[in-house]
């Protein structure tokens, strides 16, 4: 199921466009990730994916579903779209309950949202949690209830928008297992992510908007290397990227591996 | 680039520099008191009520606000104004005299007459409060509530709406999509719309607790607690003259009502 | 004499089982720049919350031990009147704004008024604060028209007016894309030298190999580890409370593993600190 983005703009009001001439195309499977400056347009860009928003001008296809014909409840069977604060949506009395929202409303059997439910708790560790109260749990706690609820959708594409913030480095690592998995079932993830060391280590592609439009769609590695790139985005250069480039060298390293690696040159 | 959720400012306040914007805050209140007093408990002839909102109209235009005022007042009240006349022209228990009728549906004067008193002691006090609401900053009036030595928390429950609305509304909004996101079907027939509200309410509630929570702590630090004088940035101007003319209409009202329990 | 004074807190909230501090101590010179740093729920904003008097004024629950400011004991004293010794900024930008001012500068000044500040004192440390924060030519703008960078800025500067000489701060930068982050540590250096105290939970390492005099490591709410950035980012206990040390440092400990790492040159938590190691492998 692709995504195919033509020529999309958007505008809030009869003013500025939010969003001017975007088109990209995403396969599926594939790992992307939206950078760039608050108010870039990444949010806005995103929820056109689910049809929460629809373009001025332009189509967007999901698959080969143009969003304009479908309603959000339909495109959500095939697009699952987290949002960055967990207290917009949690709505139940039960993690496990809360978890269960997204296939229940997609009429999910009982059976396949209960093993949806249990693996999407497991893979973000909050089994022990399942019958607790979420607003008895910390702020990221709730925050990985609302990432497990998304991927119990069982969507082909998932989408999260700023997931590690808020997070430490051990629920971090949680969410690169839960990624590595979706990565496994050929899911399309796409997320939106100041957090550039994250980014680095585990999208190959990134896509930069600046003011609405698309500045950059091609590898990590090479969007990491333009420092032009990267201070007309006011994005920070990632921890290795930075000492790769600093010692210049040919392949700009993103991982401590590549970088160590590169000394046997 | 500004979104539309971060640009409105939930307040009808229009602000220039007339006297009415300066009068207290008090004042205007007393005013609606008055108006209210009036055309529900003074003479009930009709044109009594007319005077008083064309008296209102004029303050209107005084305070450069006509304009606000005229469109706030056929927006409310048209809508209201159609209900009334058909359903009181129709139902009144006391019609006699026949205005129109079709197919044996009568529409009669007493019902009619009815409708249109009530619609003018609505538009009276309406065009009274629009003159408060439009021509008061919101700030001045939660400064003459806490000068007046009301509690602050009465202040800050009275003036914080004014600003929080809006956010509340964005939040509302954005509750609607992360549900709808995960497969709300809040599109479609009636019902489907109607059981769509309730996994709102609960983040709504819930994330407002914790809003609140959070604010209130941040208000500490900002010294809300404290006991002692206050000052205000804002200089609210509050003459002899002006509290004279409070205590006069609120006394012309007391009588008003009294005289009416009296009789 | 210390700016601050911890001795022995211990708190527990009112509905949990568990203590969310227990026993910690230690103290805080004038002018330092102190980091908590810790997993989540290791009791980080329990100890902002009880450095500022919100516990146990505003969060009531079993509390012992003391937090001293200066001189005044938090369990003395309330909020409010605590709020001119020790200010506090809290994670999300726009639960911190009263909601009752309409403008930038209205907004700041709140906090005086309700000191009962003469107006024209008022103006002059308004006009100061918005300076220090790079708020002054937002100062007639409406809070909520704001970005979120931008609140939090203002709901610094809204706390700076009250002139507390402590500035606690609860993971400030979560909420701001690194340009953000980058001006409020820019701003709390300026504070620095200007001598005040500085306490400041955050998650993200690179700020506080950075900016910080001193870090303290918070597990289960004890104090695990107290030292320079340079000591405590490189040590193993990081790694045993589930947190992750640096890029930097992960590359020269594996660089370190292949020889190519100088055996005894500690390992690196700068970006300058990497450089230098990698430019002298052999020393």
């Amino acid at each position: 199921m692709h995504i195919r983005i033509e020529k999309v703009a958007f505008r809030y009001s009869d003013e500025v466009k939010a969003l001017n001439d975007i088109s990209l195309t995403i396969n599926q499977g594939e790992r992307v990730a939206f950078i760039g400056h608050n108010g870039s347009g990444k949010t806005t860009l995103v929820k056109h994916l689910n049809g929460l928003l629809r373009p001025s001008e332009g189509k967007v296809w999901i698959g080969s579903h143009q969003t304009e014909n479908m309603s959000v409840a339909a495109l959500a069977r095939m697009v699952a779209l987290s949002f960055q604060n967990p207290d917009d949506q949690i709505s139940k009395r039960r993690v496990w309950d809360e978890v269960a929202f997204g296939p229940k409303n997609l009429k999910y059997s009982k059976t396949r949202t209960h093993d949806l439910v249990e693996r999407s708790l497991a893979l973000f560790g909050l089994l022990p949690q399942m019958n607790y109260n979420p607003y008895d749990l910390g702020y990221s706690e709730r925050k990985r209830a609302a990432l497990a609820s998304i991927i119990a959708m069982d969507t082909p594409i998932v989408v999260f928008d700023e997931p590690t913030a808020g997070m430490d480095t051990h629920e971090i690592r949680l969410l690169k297992g839960v990624l590595d998995k979706l990565q496994q079932e050929t899911k399309t993830v796409i997320i939106i992510s100041h957090d550039m060391d994250f980014v680095a280590e585990q999208f190959p592609r990134v896509i930069c908007l600046k003011n609405g439009e698309k500045r950059f769609d091609g590898s990590s590695r090479t969007a990491f290397e333009d420092k032009d790139l990267l201070a007309s985005c006011r994005l920070r250069q990632p921890q290795i990227a930075r000492l790769s480039s600093y010692f210049e060298r040919a392949e700009l390293a993103l991982t401590p591996g590549e970088f160590v690696r590169g000394f046997h040159r | 680039m500004l979104r539309p959720e971060k640009k409105s400012v939930a307040t009808l306040f229009v602000s220039r520099k007339t006297w009415l914007h300066k009068l207290h805050p008090f004042n205007k209140l007393a005013y609606i008191l008055l108006t209210g007093v009036v055309v529900y408990l003074g003479p009930a002839e009709w044109y009594v009520k007319a005077i008083l909102i064309v008296l209102n109209l004029g303050l209107a235009i005084r305070g450069e606000v006509f304009k606000a005022t005229w469109r706030l007042v056929w927006r409310t009240l048209l809508p209201l104004a159609f209900f009334m006349i058909v359903i009181h022209g129709l139902l009144y228990p006391e019609n006699r005299t026949i205005l129109i009728s079709f197919y044996g549906v009568h529409f009669c004067q007493e019902g009619f007459l009815f409708a249109l008193n009530i619609l003018l002691q609505l538009t009276a006090v309406l065009t009274a409060s629009l003159i408060f609401v439009l021509c008061t900053h919101p700030t001045d009036l939660i400064t003459a509530i806490s000068q007046a030595g009301f509690p602050q928390s009465l202040a800050y429950l009275v003036g914080s709406p004014m600003l929080l609305l809006p956010m509340m509304r964005a939040r509302i909004r954005t509750i609607q999509d992360a549900q709808r996101s995960r497969g709300l079907d809040s599109e479609g027939s009636f019902k489907k719309r109607f059981l769509a509200l309730f996994p709102l309410v609960a983040p709504l509630v819930l994330g407002s607790l914790v809003e609140i929570e959070q604010r209130s702590i941040a208000l500490e630090i900002r010294g809300f607690s404290t006991t002692g004088p206050k000052t205000s940035f804002r200089t609210l101007s509050d003459t002899k003259w002006q509290q004279l003319l409070r205590w006069a209409m609120l006394s012309v009202s007391m009588l008003i009502i009294i005289y009416r329990i009296w009789k | 004499m210390p700016a601050l004074e911890v001795s022995h807190l211990t708190f527990t909230y009112p509905t949990a089982t568990r203590p969310s501090l227990t026993n910690l101590s230690f103290t805080v010179e004038a002018g330092e720049l102190v980091a908590v740093v810790g997993a989540n729920n290791s009791g980080k904003s329990t100890l902002c919350y009880a450095l500022s008097g919100v516990v146990p004024n505003f969060y009531r629950g079993r509390y012992a031990g003391s937090v001293v400011a200066g001189e005044m004991n938090t369990t003395g004293y309330t909020i409010s009147e605590l709020a001119q010794k020790v200010g506090l900024v809290m994670q999300i930008p726009a639960n911190q704004l009263s909601g009752v001012r309409y403008t930038v500068f209205e907004e700041v000044a709140f906090g005086l008024e309700n000191l009962g500040v003469s107006r024209s004192e008022i103006t002059e440390r308004v006009t100061a604060v918005l300076a220090v924060t790079g708020l002054s030519n937002l100062g007639d703008r409406s809070p909520y028209q704001l970005s979120g960078g931008q609140q939090q800025k203002l709901a610094l500067a809204a706390v700076l007016a009250m002139s507390p000489s402590i500035l606690v701060l609860d993971e400030p930068t979560t909420f701001l894309d690194p340009e953000g982050a980058l001006k409020v540590f820019d701003i709390l250096l300026e504070l620095k030298q200007q001598g005040k105290t500085i306490i400041i939970a955050e998650q993200r390492l690179e700020w506080v190999a950075e900016y910080a005099d001193r870090v303290i490591v918070l597990a289960n709410g004890e104090l695990v580890l107290s030292g320079t950035p340079e000591e405590v980012l490189i040590s193993n206990i990081i790694k045993e409370i589930g947190l992750e040390w640096m890029p930097y440092t992960r590359t020269a400990e594996l660089a370190n593993q292949m020889g190519l790492w100088e055996s005894d040159r500690p390992l690196p938590s700068t970006f300058a600190a990497t450089v230098t190691g990698f430019s002298n492998p052999e020393g």
